[in-house]
């Protein structure tokens, strides 16, 4: 059995902005991967609303630091092969007020957690995706979603940073702009059902090759 | 479909009695035996990570063993949640933590306090909870991991899960279910289970999971 694990926020998790409730299991775009890699690969589903990628939020119950939680996460399910990170959206709320650049620190001490946790005997090393978020349709206050940062400059600035990143550390990256879109998820953040399982289907093909890379590596 | 949170340590996990071994197929950890012994009527979300104790604090370990800290973030993150299985405390026994069976269902008594409060807080459907003593422990050869719980008076100590978890459910008015009564140890090495016996304890659970969400 290979394992994928899927760390993520709300867009991960399969929020629906309309209903409030979440996307059916089926629609949920780490769904959508399990079911385009088939039998032998679990695709774990680690996805939290308001998940940072290293920012503190005490507004809820939940521990929504990324980086506080993730070795809890990795130790749960390990030995893992691929780690998919989507994260970044919530660090640009106001009070969090993260840029382009912070992200991208968040996201860089995501992958050294990663690649330093496996360190004990026999451990194995994941792979890993960094996937930067569809983009937000309408920043600054809004009646359903008032909570991100006016700097809207940074947001254009996310991709890039990501795609940087990914060159600079050797991880795959995917730009979920490219395939999904916020429009008809009721709030400008949040995805609809297709776009939703468009995510999954565009990550099919990457970690589909990662694996059979890894595949022929322990072979 | 409902959604089932299996929140435990190892045995959840589905680590090894044979030192160095792998980590149990997915089909033979109790999780996946208990989806299967329901097949299309649940999913079973296994939230198991070796060393975790109910409310203690442990830094011998990158994560975070600490099953309080860690419960209201894992609820959110798998919500909405139908049932919540509980089976933690065998690491509270640890003479670091210097915890009896006794202090460890009040540790898992506080889990079912978070859970509640959790959804209370939230105002979604309050989960139904089965509280699950641990299996017991058992003398073994293995020159050290029994020794990481105390050996003979670990050994001991672990008899008494069953009566005080049964209590503290009943306090509480949750389910309680006794692993011990299906699953025994391994002499490998004292603490974990081989594959039959993590399996036995999902196919044991499965009648009062299909009562409790009646399915």
């Amino acid at each position: 059995m290979r394992t994928v694990l899927c760390y993520g926020d709300s867009l991960t998790w399969g929020m629906n902005a309309l209903t409030g409730c979440r996307h059916g299991h089926a629609d949920l775009w780490p769904s959508v991967l399990a079911a385009g890699l088939g039998q032998g690969v679990e695709v774990v589903n680690a996805g939290l609303n308001g998940r940072t990628s290293m920012f503190d939020d005490y507004s809820v119950a939940a521990d929504r630091n990324g980086v506080r939680t993730l070795p809890t996460i990795l130790a749960t399910f390990e030995p893992i092969d691929i780690v998919v990170f989507m994260l970044g959206s919530n660090d640009l709320k106001t009070f969090i007020s993260g840029s382009a650049i912070a992200i991208a620190q968040g996201l860089k001490r995501l992958v050294e957690i990663t690649r330093g946790y496996a360190q004990f005997g026999g451990a194995v090393t994941p792979d890993i995706v960094i996937v930067s978020p569809p983009e937000p349709l309408a920043l600054g206050p809004s009646p359903g979603f008032p909570l991100l940062s006016p700097r809207t400059g940074e947001w254009s600035a996310l991709a890039p940073a990501l795609k940087r990143l990914s060159a600079d550390l050797g991880v795959a990256f995917v730009d979920a702009a490219t395939v999904a879109t916020a429009e008809g998820g009721g709030d400008g953040i949040h995805l609809d059902a297709a776009n939703t399982r468009a995510i999954g289907t565009a990550l099919i093909p990457v970690v589909a090759a990662l694996l059979a890379q890894r595949g022929a590596k322990s072979a | 479909m409902k959604s089932i949170l299996c929140y435990g340590d190892s045995i959840t996990y589905g680590a090894n009695p044979v030192p160095g071994g792998p980590r149990h197929a997915y089909e033979d950890r109790w999780p996946s035996a208990l989806e299967a012994a329901l097949p299309g009527k649940v999913r079973c979300i296994a939230e198991g990570l070796g060393g975790r104790t109910t409310v203690l604090d442990d830094w011998y370990s990158g994560a975070d063993r600490n099953g309080g800290r860690i419960l209201p973030t894992l609820l959110r993150s798998h919500g909405p949640l139908d049932m919540v299985i509980i089976m933690l405390g065998t690491n509270d026994l640890k003479p670091f933590l210097g915890r009896t069976a006794q202090e460890a269902s009040n540790g898992a008594r506080r889990l079912i306090q978070i859970v509640r409060g959790f959804a209370a807080a939230e105002r979604v459907q309050q989960p139904k909870i089965i509280l699950v003593s641990p299996a017991e422990l058992c003398a073994t050869d293995h020159p050290e991991m029994l020794l990481h719980f105390g050996e003979r008076a670990a050994i001991a100590e672990s008899k008494k899960f069953a009566k005080w978890y049964r209590q503290r459910a009943a306090e509480e008015g949750v389910a309680f279910f006794d692993a011990a009564s299906v699953a025994k140890p391994s002499p490998l090495d004292g603490v974990h289970l081989d594959a039959e016996n993590t399996r036995a304890i999902g196919a044991g659970l499965a009648p009062l999971v299909k009562d409790l969400l009646a399915l």
